[in-house]
């Protein structure tokens, strides 16, 4: 919940990209690993991924790495049958796609703050309206969950020992809960209404195209010229 | 410029405003003074064309305002730009990724070029001293930080009227302080000023007439400030004081 509250740059190199290349190109490379059936071209977004992942601070990269590896244990013990059944091949390298989609997405989220990545949504042609709601969405998250964490300590401290009463509390607590979410959004509306808006969410223009995001666009098409070359095809 | 005659509303069942008639003249400071459940925020979102009245009419710079007028978007705009309000709740006016989006979210919506949302976020957040704080989080700020934001964030469309519900509400003494200040530099500058209020130690000298408003809704009592506040009498048999 702490890093859906604020989601601040990490002082990372990527982050005076524009945001929506950012997101193209991730979407890219998550596409194309997926797609992959070599393990030269997993190899080639791998040796991609770790490059991105070294511009991080430290502290980013462990955060990184952790899920990274997480989810691909996860995919390990899924796919586990599998192994067992003599395909083991096919189970490792759908674990290392795991690991570099994970890895991929976990560095974007690292080196982009929040607001850039809405912003991002907006610049791929995502309706403002929908970005709108993914903001409210993330905000509300966080305000909500807040409450709810006041309440059930509040609870906590009212009452000692083991008893029913506590559970028939969670269905008042989660009824608060909705009052309140509705009457916040609805004070919500009205801030917006007092401030000018009419149901269109203006967004701040996008950030000129600087070199990096060029460098960033030649990058992406290398990586498909490598996938076109020797990622297996589609 | 504000003008009421005859004006009720009411929750379903809950009858809140009762046969209002307020004038309010332009540059004026007005607080409005009353106690829980009086109505005060009430009346001010009505002011501010976010509730309807149930009966009477509610005139604007001349203007009837009405919820058919108010469902056409140009003249909503036109009419949000002119009168703004800050919430008792700060924390459910602010809704924007960083503080400069929240500033310049009016500006935007009124499609202002961005050069001109530009000047004016810079010119606010020097106002509000809220520079250093441009690409935070607003919901991540203290309580006077989300004051001086959201006050911030309502001047960015210069409006004419401003209404204030509770504006020192929870907070300590100092930023009561600079907030009075910079309230009393909008009075000066030509802002008519609408301030629902409780806090009588720290908006001294702030308003010039006072509106009381009585448990049931009604205007108990409409004068200048000081002669108002002065009668402690009537203060206390109204649970104001």
């Amino acid at each position: 919940m702490a890093a859906l509250r604020e989601r601040p740059g990490t002082g990372a190199g990527g982050e005076h990209l524009r945001s929506e290349i950012k997101l193209a190109s991730l979407f890219v490379f998550v596409l194309l690993v997926s797609l992959s059936r070599t393990v030269l071209f997993l190899e080639t977004a791998a040796a991609l991924a770790l490059g991105c992942l070294s511009l991080l601070p430290p502290k980013a990269i462990a955060r990184a790495l952790r899920k990274a590896l997480a989810a691909a244990a996860f995919a390990l013990v899924i796919l586990l049958p599998a192994f067992l059944w003599g395909r083991g091949g096919g189970v490792v390298l759908l674990a290392a796609k795991v690991l570099l989609a994970v890895l991929a997405a976990a560095v974007f989220s690292a080196s982009t703050p929040w607001t850039s990545i809405s912003r991002g949504f907006a610049g791929l042609g995502v309706p403002g309206i929908f970005v709108m709601t993914l903001d409210m969405a993330v905000k509300y998250i966080a305000l909500l969950g807040g409450i709810l964490l006041d309440m059930l300590s509040a609870l906590k401290l009212r009452s000692v020992g083991r008893g029913e009463g506590k559970i028939d509390s969670l269905g008042a607590i989660a009824g608060t809960i909705f009052l309140k979410s509705r009457e916040a959004a609805e004070e919500q509306y009205g801030a917006m209404r007092c401030r000018c808006f009419s149901g269109k969410y203006v967004l701040a223009p996008a950030s000129r195209f600087g070199w990096a995001d060029v460098a960033l666009v030649a990058f992406d098409l290398a990586f498909c010229a490598a996938f076109a070359a020797y990622g297996g095809g589609l | 410029m504000i003008e009421l005659r005859g004006v009720c509303f009411g929750y379903p069942e809950i009858p809140v405003l009762r046969d209002l008639c307020l004038s309010i003249r332009g540059g004026e400071s007005v607080a409005l003074v009353g106690p829980n459940g009086s109505g005060k925020s009430t009346l001010l979102k009505l002011v501010c064309g976010l509730l309807p009245p149930s009966a009477g009419s509610y005139r604007f710079d001349g203007a009837e305002i009405s919820k058919a007028k108010l469902a056409d978007e140009t003249y909503a705009k036109a009419f949000h730009r002119r009168i703004g309000l800050l919430f008792q709740d700060s924390g459910a006016q602010l809704f924007c990724g960083s503080v400069y989006d929240e500033i310049a979210f009016g500006p935007r919506q009124m499609g202002l070029a961005e050069v001109e949302v530009s000047r004016r976020v810079g010119d606010l957040s020097s106002m509000f001293g809220l520079g250093s704080l441009l690409g935070r989080v607003p919901y991540h700020l203290s309580g006077g930080e989300k004051r001086k934001v959201a006050l911030a964030s309502v001047l960015a469309l210069s409006p004419d009227a401003l209404c204030l519900d509770e504006p020192m509400g929870g907070l300590d003494p100092k930023t009561k302080g600079s907030l009075k200040a910079q309230i009393a530099s909008l009075n000066s500058a030509g802002i008519t000023l609408l301030c629902a209020t409780h806090d009588f130690e720290y908006v001294d000298g702030l308003f010039s007439r006072a509106v009381v408003l009585s448990k049931e809704g009604r205007i108990a009592r409409d004068g200048p400030y000081s002669e108002v506040m002065a009668d402690r009498a009537f203060l206390e048999e109204m649970n104001v004081v």
